[in-house]
């Protein structure tokens, strides 16, 4: 038998098939490059879009270290706000009125702190907490904190025209301003980690914005802020009151208006 | 498709804010294309500016100590943290051309740490990045480190320098909104090869190689902001920063007060008290008493600011760590109330005012 013709059609099989492989490889490298670009392309997004919301460097920590190592001590503004009215509103309204009126408030009052250089730290239920002054530094960040209350508090009366438009209640703002230095870092744990501030003043600026009820005042601010701000802010001092976790009264001026902007409500 | 996406993530407005026909003037015209390669849609407009068409041209100067290589990545990584795509997509054509691999450069773009770029290389960039990002400024160990690495003072300062000069470039790209360079196609097209032979063997090595140190002469040196521009003396880049300061604090187009101010303002916000003292000793002789001036940083406004300061002291601030499409948007809105030379000349100032107080960390240095 004539071994040559089987070499040969062995040989072609086996190049035939070879060549097979080499496709079927080739074409999943290509699917898997695909993918691996695809999933480089969302940690890039990821990573630039967290680079807005905390340093870069920390950023870059916890890209390497797997968690933040750094805190830091920055003088920062802080504002707390609440939606005044919202249990009322969540009483009479369907839950997703609720929440879609809830979604149309942080809308209106993030794009306000934004604008005037804030950073929303967190969203708690119906409240949040901002700051100015972080993670950037802000040498006017008094300043642009009551500047963007002021917004905020435009924003909310514009959003109650909306609101009344559809028959739904009303809601206000209430906000409080406090100015000192913090600890500021990524905080959390290994699934869930935020770039927030902690220490005595956060809790002293919550605590100012509870006094807006007993004031009766939408916007209050320490004395810390106060001194941050110049004659262009319409100020009304307001009596020192005991507040919780504080041995002294807290002194708090309400903001009527900013001579070069927002007039009081 | 890769390189088009990660450039393409940068949110950047369609429109230059500074576009206009081309320089009529041959001899200008023949200038730009040496610099840039192309005709830019904002040379024209530029040419009323010549202090800020030489800056913008004056950006590749000779160097002395640093590698182009290292020029090279410095203002990819420097473009890249801006978030400026115009430069951003310049560099990384250029580092294509000079035979950087695809792949290598996508490393060195996602995380230089974990490249396989030299240690010295790494270094240089994670410097350059902490002196541009400036929050905050690099402190005086971390000149150290870099001392005890192996680098000269000249070669950190170079460094430094090369790194604000590209803060110059980024802003003025940014402010105005510089479309992508048609260049970036370079790299696409079947001649590619032969234009990276001839930019490996021939433009690295040859044209742009360092070029020996210059003779030391701080009184060539002195002048506005000398306390920070002196310390580059021994440096080629030395001549750009002075050349660039004096024409433009010369520059008749807009009132020298109102240069000052925003300079200032930026040296505020970027806490540089250096930068600061400059233009209260030279506003005594600009009209801008030293009054008038705490006013303006203190308040980001003043009761004798005419019109014109009222819009541009807020906005300088803005440009020291700008989202592109947010600075482009106010530029936009204010560009009606200003002429074509007045804006131009406002970014430039801004652009130079970002690139010296940023400088400025290399003070906690000597």
């Amino acid at each position: 038998m004539d071994i040559q013709p089987v070499l040969l059609a062995a040989c072609l099989a086996a190049v035939l098939l070879l060549s097979w492989l080499n496709w079927i490889l080739r074409a999943r490298v290509v699917k898997l490059r695909a993918t691996l670009d695809s999933v480089t392309r969302d940690m890039e997004h990821m990573q630039r879009s967290f680079h807005r919301f905390a340093p870069q460097d920390v950023v870059e920590d916890i890209l390497h270290r797997g968690v933040a190592t750094r805190g830091e001590r920055r003088t920062v503004t802080i504002m707390f706000a609440d939606l005044v009215g919202f249990t009322s509103l969540s009483e009479k309204t369907a839950p997703e009125v609720v929440v879609t009126v809830l979604n149309g408030y942080f809308q209106a009052v993030s794009q306000a702190i934004s604008r005037h250089n804030g950073f929303v730290s967190k969203f708690m239920g119906d409240g949040l907490m901002a700051l100015f002054g972080a993670p950037e530094p802000n040498p006017w960040q008094a300043m642009d904190g009551v500047r963007a209350a002021l917004a905020m508090r435009d924003a909310v009366a514009e959003y109650n025209i909306q609101l009344r438009s559809k028959g739904l209640p009303e809601i206000g703002v209430s906000i409080g301003l406090h100015r000192g230095e913090v600890i500021a870092g990524v905080i959390g744990s290994s699934e869930l980690v935020e770039y927030t501030v902690i220490g005595d003043v956060v809790n002293t600026a919550a605590r100012i914005e509870s006094l807006t009820r007993a004031h009766g005042a939408d916007i209050l601010i320490s004395a810390a802020v106060r001194d941050g701000l110049d004659e262009r802010f319409e100020l009304e001092v307001r009596p020192p009151m005991a507040v919780k976790g504080k041995k002294e009264p807290v002194a708090t001026w309400r903001v009527l208006s900013c001579k070069d902007g927002a007039p009081a409500s | 498709m890769t390189v088009q996406t990660v450039l393409n993530q940068i949110v950047w407005s369609g429109e230059c804010l500074a576009a206009g026909p081309p320089p009529a003037d041959k001899k200008i015209l023949a200038k730009i294309r040496k610099g840039f390669g192309y005709v830019p849609e904002f040379a024209g407009p530029m040419t009323g500016l010549p202090w800020l068409l030489d800056t913008v041209l004056l950006t590749d100067p000779p160097l002395t100590y640093v590698s182009p290589r290292r020029k090279d990545l410095i203002s990819l990584v420097v473009s890249q943290d801006s978030s400026c795509r115009y430069c951003y997509g310049l560099s990384r054509t250029l580092l294509r051309l000079t035979g950087m691999p695809e792949s290598r450069l996508h490393t060195v773009e996602t995380d230089f740490f974990s490249s396989s770029l030299p240690a010295s290389d790494r270094q240089a960039l994670d410097f350059a990045r902490k002196i541009v990002r400036a929050n905050p400024r690099p402190a005086a160990d971390e000149f150290d480190d870099l001392l005890k690495s192996g680098f000269t003072r000249l070669e950190i300062t170079e460094v430094a320098a090369i790194a604000c000069l590209h803060v110059v470039t980024n802003r003025i790209s940014t402010l105005i909104a510089a479309q992508p360079a048609p260049l970036e196609g370079l790299t696409d097209h079947w001649y590619s090869p032969l234009l990276r032979v001839f930019f490996q063997f021939f433009v690295n090595p040859v044209i742009r190689r360092p070029k020996p140190p210059p003779p030391s002469n701080p009184a060539a040196l002195a002048g506005p902001f000398e306390r920070i521009i002196q310390p580059l003396d021994g440096l080629h880049i030395a001549r750009v920063y002075r050349q660039a300061v004096d024409s433009a604090l010369a520059s008749p187009v807009l009132p020298r007060r109102t240069k000052l101010m925003v300079w200032a303002v930026i040296a505020k916000t970027l806490d540089c008290p250096a930068c600061i003292e400059e233009p209260r000793r030279l506003g005594e002789d600009a009209g801008l008493p030293p009054e008038l001036l705490d006013e303006v940083i203190e308040r980001l406004g003043g009761k004798d600011l005419t019109p014109m300061e009222n819009l541009l002291v807020p906005l300088a601030r803005e440009t020291v760590r700008p989202q592109p499409d947010q600075i482009q948007r106010k530029l936009a809105a204010i560009r009606p109330s200003l002429s074509a030379a007045e804006l131009l000349e406002f970014v430039g100032v801004a652009a130079l005012a970002n690139s010296i107080s940023r400088l400025s960390a290399i003070l906690r240095m000597c």
